[in-house]
């Protein structure tokens, strides 16, 4: 979906287009699903948070400005719901403590499972920048507004990232 | 080297996005129906107006709970007063004639 598209699609909405509303849900809905799933690691409270995060939408519609893509947008109100929701939690994890992917069905060779690990055991703030970048394609501008951080920090945290999984053994075999 | 680790770190992660659990369908469903509807917006300014025409007939009995409305003195008969007991002297005497 382009930007004019999306654009579109949200004044329509706004407007009160149901139709509207469904193509966006239909475009977005795996997405964002997928995206708070990486995150929290959890089929139910993925589910329940992408409920969530479009009906934070619905009620927030007036606020989007068109600065930024609808989908970054989209992004931007998941990660601040799953932020939301893991205060509720009281009890803080790392985005490693808890895992509900089933990772015995995922075909890695010896590399690439120890590749996984060195991923799961870098810092929470690193990991997020690097899940967001290589596995939902997010650009370094587009992560910055989701995280709400400048894009060097965005830059920073991705190479400190990098150059840990460098100094690990199993880059070495790369 | 940097293009290697790169692939590498992609190719783990779309792999691992791929066992994904999907969601239920019927959550889709549910969110068709909590979209904002051109009906829901009337129906919803219909109400603001209902409770804010019952917010100011309410205001109104409770502002002025006393408020007469003269009905009796329409059938209560003429009374003769004297100028001189009134506590207040009128502007303008009009002069009944018989």
């Amino acid at each position: 979906m382009n930007l004019f598209t999306e654009t579109v699609l949200l004044q329509r909405i706004k407007l009160g287009d149901r139709g509207a509303a469904e193509k966006l849900i239909d475009a977005y809905y795996e997405q964002v699903y997928a995206f708070l799933f990486s995150f929290c690691k959890n089929k139910e409270t993925a589910e329940d948070l992408t409920q969530e995060t479009f009906i934070k939408v619905w009620n927030s519609l007036h606020g989007f400005s068109g600065a930024s893509r609808a989908s970054t947008w989209l992004y931007r109100i998941a990660y601040n719901t799953f932020i939301d929701w893991r205060r509720r939690q009281k009890t803080f994890y790392t985005l490693d403590e808890r895992h509900d992917t089933p990772i015995d069905a995922v075909p890695f060779d010896d590399v690439a499972e120890k590749l996984f690990h060195n991923l799961r055991t870098l810092p929470e703030k690193q990991r997020e920048v690097i899940v967001l970048h290589y596995q939902h394609d997010l650009t370094y501008g587009e992560i910055a507004r989701i995280l709400e951080i400048p894009q060097g920090t965005v830059k920073s945290r991705l190479n400190a990232a990098l150059e840990s999984l460098r100094r690990s053994e199993i880059v070495k075999e790369l | 080297m940097k293009n290697s680790i790169d692939r590498q770190i992609a190719d783990v992660l779309k792999k691992e996005k791929q066992a994904f659990p999907l969601p239920s369908p019927t959550l889709k469903q549910r969110l068709y129906a909590s979209a904002p509807s051109r009906t829901k917006r009337i129906a919803w300014k219909t109400m603001l107006g209902f409770v804010s025409a019952i917010i100011i007939l309410l205001s109104i009995c409770l502002e002025h709970p006393s408020r007469p409305i003269i009905v009796n003195n329409y059938f209560e008969p003429t009374k003769v007063v004297d100028l001189n007991d009134l506590d207040f002297k009128p502007t303008k005497v009009v002069q009944l004639t018989k």
